[in-house]
């Protein structure tokens, strides 16, 4: 029986509204799923969206809760909710593991695939940080010796940030909302 | 409890507001995560308790507005409120600013600096030798000068030569 989490920073909707009495329900439940929706969810933080994100990890879940609109406190604590979701999901719940999912839909063997870089192999530590690695996404990338003359940074598309930043934040979704029954517990985090 | 250390990064001036939403401060709390902050603003030039929260990872507001003027404030805000993020963390974390230089102009001011480095180590033995070799003179040339006593023998000339400068190395000591 996987066990997933969900933040809800001080201030947030499902911090206002208790999700153990109403379930999880996505933003935009009737807006039609696909990859592309998908990789926007993740790597454009889209709310207009029928996903709803869960994490497979506690200390991600509590980093949301920490993230309110103002700082959680003992008296104004921040949220983890736990969601057990049992082995035979129950009928209506879909449960979308983003890295196959991205990685199927993009992938082909003979077109470029948009999950693929042409960076250093230090790329990937500037799309997991860029606040602190900014200079692995804009270093120009080296090219093949044939009299290039005009320098460009690496390629990168929001399939692969899409693709790292599910993998950052251990990410699950749920495709249109989680019965109250399968939230099982809430947190305080602060 | 004691309150939380906040690292406050400056955004008025740097960031446009809009529809009526001035961006004041970034706020991060590394205690709690240093992947998300809290941007401070005002509105109508009345400063909000609540924070609009900042995805410093992704680069984006984890708030959203319906409304269309309001929302497009926001995306138009995010990349410079990043911009600010980075700039701060360069100046407080250590972390570099953004290396605009290609991978071949940097393996070249590596081996420009390696090569002047060991230019300045060549020039220091150079001097040293040099220093080595004036000293190893001097002595030469105060042996020749010296001239044994009549009736000494060479070896007791020696030995008053040695008397000598041990009675003089007290003083260079000193000095």
């Amino acid at each position: 029986m996987p066990i997933f989490y969900r933040g809800a920073g001080v201030g947030t909707y499902w911090h206002k509204n208790d999700a153990r009495a109403t379930g999880f329900v996505a933003h935009s439940p009737l807006v039609p799923a696909s990859a592309d929706r998908l990789v926007n969810h993740i790597a454009r933080g889209t709310t207009f969206s029928p996903y709803v994100s869960l994490t497979a990890s506690y200390a991600v879940g509590s980093s949301y809760a920490s993230s309110g609109t103002t700082l959680p406190t003992r008296r104004h604590p921040g949220y983890v909710y736990e969601i057990q979701i049992d082995e035979a999901i129950p009928a209506g719940l879909t449960l979308i593991e983003p890295i196959r999912d991205i990685a199927n839909a993009f992938w082909s063997p003979t077109c470029r695939t948009r999950f693929h870089h042409d960076g250093t192999p230090k790329f990937l530590l500037g799309v997991l940080d860029p606040a602190g690695h900014a200079s692995h996404l804009t270093a120009p990338c080296v090219l093949p010796p044939a009299g290039n003359t005009i320098t460009k940074a690496p390629v990168l598309f929001p399939e692969l940030q899409a693709l790292v930043w599910a993998l950052r934040d251990s990410e699950v979704l749920v495709l249109g909302g989680i019965p109250r029954a399968n939230v099982i517990t809430r947190y305080d985090v602060y | 409890m004691a309150a939380r250390k906040e690292l406050t990064i400056n955004l008025q001036g740097k960031v446009p507001g809009g529809a009526g939403f001035e961006f004041l401060a970034l706020k991060l709390c590394p205690e709690l995560s240093t992947y998300f902050g809290r941007v401070l603003y005002s509105v109508d030039g009345k400063k909000q308790d609540k924070a609009f929260r900042f995805d410093l990872g992704k680069g984006i507001f984890l708030d959203q507005f319906d409304d269309l003027e309001r929302q497009n404030v926001l995306l138009h805000a995010a990349p410079m409120v990043m911009a600010a993020a980075q700039a701060a963390y360069a100046a407080t974390h250590g972390f570099t600013t953004p290396d605009t230089r290609s991978d071949s102009d940097r393996l070249e001011a590596m081996v420009e600096q390696r090569v002047a480095s060991l230019m300045a180590e060549q020039e220091r033995l150079q001097e040293k030798v040099m220093l080595q070799s004036k000293i190893i003179d001097q002595l030469v040339q105060r042996l020749q000068n010296s001239e044994p006593h009549a009736g000494q023998s060479a070896t007791s000339a020696r030995k008053h030569t040695y008397q000598a400068k041990t009675e003089k190395t007290p003083e260079l000591v000193r000095e």
